[in-house]
């Protein structure tokens, strides 16, 4: 046993230096094999021009319907094939990261959005910006727009946008005489929501609403797309504008009223910490800050729910969700040209409208928006104008993973009874901190 | 004489030879997929690696100096020891009583024997699920068992009180089974001598308990601690099946802090220098168990 422990702590010891040494030696590696890699992908590029048949590689996962991706691409009559290459879901993010650290990448790799600045920032992606024409790129709503950019540069466009409506159960409605808006200038203040809250809730038996996507139980991106929003509606903001710094931000005045409302909605008993599965269906919650996903699921196994959908409340400014997936070419990719065709042809005018037509989602382009009549329908006409008006992109910075772990992480103290001032306090130094780790 | 002795050597280095090709099968798995990654984790932890560009440079020891005021990182210290604190005591006592009852020459007891060892051989992330439904605050098996005892309803895994104890609940319900098995056979070989003589002497069944048993099982106790310690510091699944490490970070194990700070985070080196200290922490704990073994083993005599 001893020798062991001694083994063990001579390997601690050492193990350090050579580190010091060995990493020099890995980045020495590392720059001659980018090179032979940069010569291969000439070599490569100049066979194409020779006209070789052209194949280009997409990464993708199953929930991203193959066929809707291929009918996008297939609308843009290209000479060049689409190879799709699905990796498991929950496994997609650490599948993509291992392929461009082996240097084996796709030519193109579909991107969460709040992610795609931690990638530019791995400098494994390439910037659009000499491709992409400047007036196609201003059709994408404002949301997109700024969640494509990072560091003054353009590095993915949107396969589509997302949305966020407070969700109700009509039929509690009904009963009780409440009219919810429909305009998004009619939206509900936070006092006036608050008042509809104590109207609906029955203690122990219904409570008012769920004001994020999961329980508290979950942890994952969806509980910070939603959470984020409260301390939007305040007028607050995550970050400042250059996406240096939360502080003056994220513990504002301003920030710090939302997540004060949001805390509030848990002590007065209208909202719970507990985890009730199919919380809304069930009639147990009446409102609901979700997408508008949650129409096909509950027509397809809650027919009987009669939902209704009302804008996003605003008290000091509107502000409801955005961003989605979107395509990114590989810095690395010997095809950039027939990649960049691809990625046209997907997210284009022509491409995005039959990819939203089949898969349901949302236009991220003002065109495609205003051109089919299916998006002035109830309740996609709020949603529609929201996405115009109020739609706001999650800060854009590589440091954005901890970012998003510190906020929801923030919010659930606050849910659970922590003080507001401390729990932001701890979060905006959690973030000031990856924020300068990032750098 | 020089001659017999020349043999002699090679006669060895034969054998030494042999007995290393013996064991060569086993030495490059524990090399590939232990010694290796080992190695090239303490030495990540003085680096800022990237894992996906694959760049990185030295950084010395900030990686650990950040360490003590990483309050989330010292959570997860404080709720693995909470965790090891509940399960070893409880799975120990609860498999050593179950196997003096299974060791009865009664009809029935293998079938229960090989009930009780099934979840020992069942995936973690299996049980982790069905516990998972069970703990269902709605429609679980727990509440509505409780319930009608008039207790309840528990909210157990998204309670921050409560959510620790239900996943330490799972773990032992996990592996009581596998650590019955071994005590099992650690009462076989107590000798019958000894029982036949304390049945002429008159004590009782909770005497011999007490005062045979148990300390004819010292070694073997020893053993399922320190197994079960090492297990207990080292549970992921649980945490990551059922809690996510939440309510509030009540339930997050250093092994699954660990996991998100490296995996979800793009942290590998605070997540390496974190590791490092984890495995600093269990080589203590080994070896002060192993010093309390050989002590007791000193005074036994």
């Amino acid at each position: 046993m001893k020798k062991l422990i001694a083994l063990a702590l001579s390997v601690f010891m050492v193990v350090p230096l050579a580190a010091g040494c060995g990493s020099s030696n890995t980045a020495g590696t590392q720059s001659t094999a980018a090179q032979t890699a940069a010569q291969t992908s000439q070599a490569a590029a100049s066979g194409g021009s020779a006209g070789a048949s052209a194949k280009v590689t997409l990464a993708s996962f199953p929930d991203q319907p193959k066929d809707a991706l291929l009918a996008a691409v297939a609308s843009a009559k290209l000479d060049t094939q689409l190879e799709i290459i699905e990796y498991p879901q929950n496994e997609y993010e650490n599948k993509i990261k291992m392929a461009f650290g082996s240097g084996t990448s796709t030519d193109l790799i579909l991107l969460d959005g709040p992610n795609i600045a931690s990638y530019a920032a791995s400098d494994v992606l390439e910037p659009l910006d000499g491709y992409w024409d400047k007036q196609d790129f201003d059709d994408l709503v404002d949301a997109s727009k700024a969640a494509m950019t990072w560091n003054g540069k353009i590095w993915a466009a949107p396969l589509n946008e997302s949305n966020t409506v407070l969700f109700y159960n009509k039929t509690v409605f009904d009963e009780l005489g409440i009219v919810a808006p429909t305009k998004v200038e009619d939206a509900w203040s936070f006092d006036e929501l608050m008042e509809v809250c104590k109207k609906v809730t029955i203690p122990g038996k219904r409570y008012a609403i769920q004001p994020q996507m999961f329980s508290l139980a979950n942890k994952n991106e969806g509980m910070t797309y939603t959470q984020m929003l409260w301390l939007w509606m305040s007028g607050g903001d995550v970050l400042s504008p250059d996406g240096t710094t939360a502080t003056g931000y994220f513990d504002s005045e301003a920030s710090k009223k939302g997540i004060q409302f949001y805390a509030d909605l848990f002590k007065n008993g209208y909202a719970t910490t507990e985890d009730i599965v199919n919380a809304f269906e069930t009639g147990k919650v009446v409102m609901w800050t979700n997408g508008p996903w949650c129409i096909g699921n509950w027509k397809k196994d809650f027919p009987d729910v009669k939902w209704g959908a009302t804008p996003m409340p605003q008290d000091a400014k509107g502000a409801s969700g955005a961003g989605s997936w979107n395509i990114a070419i590989a810095k690395a990719s010997a095809n950039k040209d027939n990649a960049y065709k691809v990625l046209q042809a997907i997210t284009g005018k022509d491409g995005q409208a039959v990819w939203c037509t089949k898969t349901g989602n949302l236009p991220a382009r003002k065109s495609v928006l205003e051109a089919d009549p299916a998006y002035k329908e109830y309740p996609f006409d709020i949603i529609n104008s929201q996405l115009v008006k109020t739609a706001k992109a999650r800060p854009v910075t590589p440091a954005y993973p901890q970012i998003s772990e510190a906020l929801t992480n923030c919010f659930a103290e606050v849910a659970f009874g922590e003080d507001v001032n401390k729990a932001v306090e701890k979060a905006t130094k959690k973030m000031n901190e990856a924020l300068a780790a990032a750098k | 004489m020089t001659n017999l002795n020349n043999r002699r050597i090679g006669k060895t280095v034969m054998e030494n030879f042999q007995g290393y090709l013996f064991i060569l099968p086993a030495l490059v798995i524990i090399g590939v997929f232990f010694i290796y990654p080992a190695i090239e984790l303490f030495s990540l932890a003085y680096t800022d690696y990237n894992l996906m560009s694959g760049k990185m440079g030295f950084v010395g020891f900030a990686n650990f100096k950040s360490l003590p005021d990483n309050g989330d990182f010292l959570n997860s210290l404080v709720v693995t020891f909470k965790l090891a604190l509940f399960i070893v005591p409880v799975q120990t006592i609860i498999s050593m009583i179950m196997a003096v009852f299974v060791n009865q020459k009664l009809q029935g007891m293998k079938l229960f024997r090989t009930i009780y060892f099934i979840p020992a051989i069942t995936s973690f992330v299996a049980v982790a699920i069905m516990w998972k439904q069970i703990y269902n605050p709605t429609f679980g098996l727990a509440n509505s068992v409780l319930g009608l005892l008039n207790l309840g309803p528990f909210q157990f895994l998204s309670s921050k009180s409560q959510a620790l104890i239900a996943v330490g609940i799972t773990c032992i319900w996990k592996s009581w089974g596998y650590f019955m098995v071994i005590f099992i056979s650690g009462l076989q070989e107590i000798p019958r001598e000894v029982q036949e003589a304390s049945y002429i002497d008159g004590a009782n069944n909770v005497q011999r308990f007490f005062h045979i048993t148990i300390p004819m099982l010292r070694k073997v106790t020893i053993f399922v601690v320190i197994i079960t310690t090492m297990d207990a510091i080292k549970l992921f699944i649980p945490s990551f099946t059922m809690t996510a490490g939440g309510p509030l970070g009540s339930t997050d194990t250093a092994v699954h802090y660990i996991w998100r700070q490296a995996f979800r985070l793009q942290q590998v080196g605070p997540a390496t220098a974190m590791s490092t200290v984890l495995f600093l922490i269990i080589i203590i704990i080994t070896f002060l168990q192993f010093k309390i073994d050989g002590r007791n083993n000193e005074e036994g005599r």
